[in-house]
């Protein structure tokens, strides 16, 4: 006699699993997931109506906390927006400082995501080693900007000082490279890793595609789109995207691996830049009481979770009329739906983990 | 992509800067887009209250293999057609408009409150939105200290 | 009488204060902060609290690290309900303390845990260093070695009263339970 009976599983939103509040609404049949119903909002603080409430100024250091890891990226997406509406031109040394720390800060999430990835899979002690070398990073950007994660350190026209410490980014060049090594020494080849990770939340292109995943994830299922090669902060950089072909869970991970291998390379060229360069020059604009003229703009930046773009629709009054934020975790835990579905519940964890979702960039 | 010939195919369609902007038709229009040109991407829908004119939608299309983008546009009032079939990120976004703008998509059965609790009141990116949920009212209790 | 109270107290305070066992409860920026005090440089085991629990029923200490929404109010109400006494509350970071930064323009940013649930220690900051998290988790020692078991539940009764007060919480809980 066969028994079809379905059990609803509740994940989350208080779950040590799931990277913050994400609640998952699973259908069970014995172990094998048959449907899956993302519910986020948990953290949905309104980013979007704050702006709208808020001149630009007013709104920049809330903009680091749509992506706490990675806040960098989003003040300089904000920034960039404005920038362009404006017709702003950066000097060419503040766009080497913006591409350093913005790859360091890229290396510092990656960092915390291997660390968080390896726990979810019940590892414990790639954590404290991944969280060690984000350490060192962190204290670099607390010595440069004051703060340790939500830096506000990016300006409209530039950076807020010209960039100091360099002897401490060398150091990191030295240490970091060695303890990746370690990290795939311990991690990579490690047998009960490779039976968790192999084949588990294959990911096709055209899934990828049609559910406009961006980012490592896409690149990690094949497909060469990674949009710093147009960036304008990036021109004159030599660097290669990484392409991964397998698109599964540990494809994902060695994706994010060779990343951090490739953005130390970016810092490299860009500290022996810095190191030549002259005092940093620059006219910065005054901040207060700027005024977009009406119209609407967009820009977009590849941030460590995928593409993020801003699009300002300005009336020509002091704050923004309206401004959206694409993120690309949002997409990632839509695409839950279907990437759990037939997979074993113990497996859950690792897929959703390996998308490396974060919620604030979820919600807003 | 060949926008004149998109807007031979496509007559009440217009270009104005670099989006354009349809009247009716979008799920056709779309699908040409995907079927008979190459964007398969739909990076995300943006929605904005144009108040006396409705709410805005706007595709953003984007191609992978010519590396170029695509703006659609149209007014809707409460209702709007559904491209879930076309693209399926488009769940997503279509679920977080009807969130904020109370937007239906004719052809989305799965839209439900997603960032607001089940049974909250208004929709907040609304330009006419006022707080009125009565959940707003666990901020005015004064402090237990 | 008294003697045998403060015995009692000294003996009780000290097992609770040193081996506080925090919820891994993180909503957003400041729970990377949390992660970062139990990581390798902060170490927070030295203060006895390194057993993190992912279920309410195991922790005595609710360590509130993000922004609560009003979505996410009442999940936080039930978890500290499911917890134990003796429990305590740390509001970690600028949201949970009073809205921070969310406090006059946000919609659905609740202006401070403190409308929810009772709040021993507040830490504010935006977010607060892990050495920050570290001297709050000494301060509310401190506070436990200094009470008396008359006085905690005296300062529980007066918050459990409030507590009450919001309907809509009470609403909530009786339409989640028929559904």
């Amino acid at each position: 006699m066969t028994m079809k009976t379905t059990l609803k599983l509740n994940l989350g939103p208080q779950h040590p699993s799931t990277h913050g509040v994400l609640r998952l609404i699973l259908e069970l049949t014995g172990e094998q997931i048959t449907s899956c119903e993302p519910d986020v909002g948990y953290l949905h603080r309104g980013m979007e109506k704050m702006a709208e409430k808020m001149s630009y100024i007013q709104y920049l250091p809330t903009v680091d906390r749509i992506d706490y890891l990675a806040g960098f990226f989003y003040s300089e997406l904000y920034i960039r927006t404005i920038e362009k509406a404006l017709n702003i031109e950066i000097p060419e040394k503040a766009k080497k400082i913006r591409a350093l720390l913005l790859e360091l800060n890229r290396i510092s999430s990656h960092l915390l995501w291997i660390g968080a990835f390896l726990m979810d899979l019940g590892a414990i002690s790639p954590f404290f080693y991944a969280f060690r070398e984000r350490e060192m990073i962190l204290r670099y950007f607390e010595k440069l900007t004051g703060q340790r994660m939500m830096y506000n350190y990016f300006v409209f026209g530039g950076v807020r000082h010209d960039i100091d410490f360099l002897e401490d980014i060398e150091e990191i060049l030295n240490i970091l490279p060695e303890k990746i090594k370690d990290y795939e020494r311990i991690i990579t080849d490690n047998p009960i890793f490779l039976t968790r990770t192999k084949n588990k939340g294959v990911l096709t292109q055209k899934t990828a595609i049609n559910y406009a995943i961006t980012g490592v994830n896409l690149r990690a299922s094949g497909v060469n789109y990674d949009i710093r090669k147009s960036d304008y902060l990036y021109e004159e950089i030599d660097f290669n995207p990484v392409i991964m072909e397998d698109g599964d869970c540990w494809a994902r991970y060695k994706a994010r691996i060779l990343e951090i291998k490739e953005s130390l390379k970016i810092v490299k060229e860009v500290l022996e830049y810095l190191k030549k360069s002259e005092k940093l020059k620059q006219n910065l604009i005054k901040p207060i009481g700027i005024i977009l003229p009406e119209g609407e703009y967009y820009s977009e930046i590849e941030a460590p979770r995928g593409l993020a773009s801003c699009y300002i629709v300005s009336d020509g009054k002091e704050n923004p009329y309206r401004l959206k934020w694409r993120t690309g975790s949002y997409y990632s835990v839509n695409l839950l739906r279907e990437l759990l579905v037939g997979n074993y519940l113990n497996d859950a964890i690792a897929i959703a983990g390996s998308l490396d979702i974060i919620l604030p960039e979820v919600d807003k | 992509m060949n926008t004149e010939k998109f807007l031979q195919i496509f007559q009440d369609a217009q270009l104005s800067g670099d989006k354009i902007i349809l009247k009716s038709g979008l799920h056709d229009a779309l699908k040409f887009l995907r079927e008979q040109s190459t964007f398969c991407i739909l990076k995300d829908i943006s929605a904005i209250d144009r108040s006396e004119k409705g709410i805005e939608l706007i595709y953003h299309l984007y191609s992978q293999i010519d590396n170029e983008d695509v703006l659609i546009s149209i007014c809707v009032k409460d209702e709007a057609e559904s491209v879930i079939d076309l693209f399926k990120s488009a769940i997503a976004d279509e679920n977080e408009i009807y969130d904020m703008f109370g937007i239906h998509f004719s052809g989305n059965e799965r839209l439900k409150r997603l960032y607001m609790p089940q049974d909250w009141e208004g929709f907040p990116l609304r330009k006419d939105y006022v707080e009125k949920d009565s959940r707003l009212a666990w901020n005015d209790n004064e402090d237990n200290a | 009488m008294g003697i045998i109270v403060s015995s009692i107290d000294y003996i009780l305070n000290n097992a609770r204060a040193n081996s506080l066992w925090p919820l891994t409860f993180a909503t957003s920026c400041c729970g990377i902060e949390m992660m970062q005090t139990v990581a390798s440089d902060n170490d927070i085991a030295r203060f006895g609290s390194e057993v993190f629990r992912g279920s309410p029923r195991q922790a005595d200490l609710l360590i509130c690290a993000g922004t609560i929404t009003h979505k996410m109010a009442p999940v936080l109400l039930r978890l500290y309900e499911q917890m134990a006494e003796p429990k305590y509350v740390i509001a970690m970071g600028a949201c949970t303390c009073g809205g921070g930064m969310f406090c006059d323009t946000s919609y659905s940013v609740i202006k401070g845990i403190d409308k929810i649930i009772p709040v021993d220690i507040y830490l504010p900051m935006c977010p607060p260093r892990p050495e920050a998290l570290l001297d709050a988790i000494r301060k509310l020692q401190k506070k436990i070695k200094s009470e008396t078991i008359l006085d905690r539940k005296k300062f529980v009764d007066s918050h459990t009263s409030n507590l009450m007060e919001s309907k809509d919480i009470l609403v909530l809980k009786q339409k989640e339970q028929q559904s």
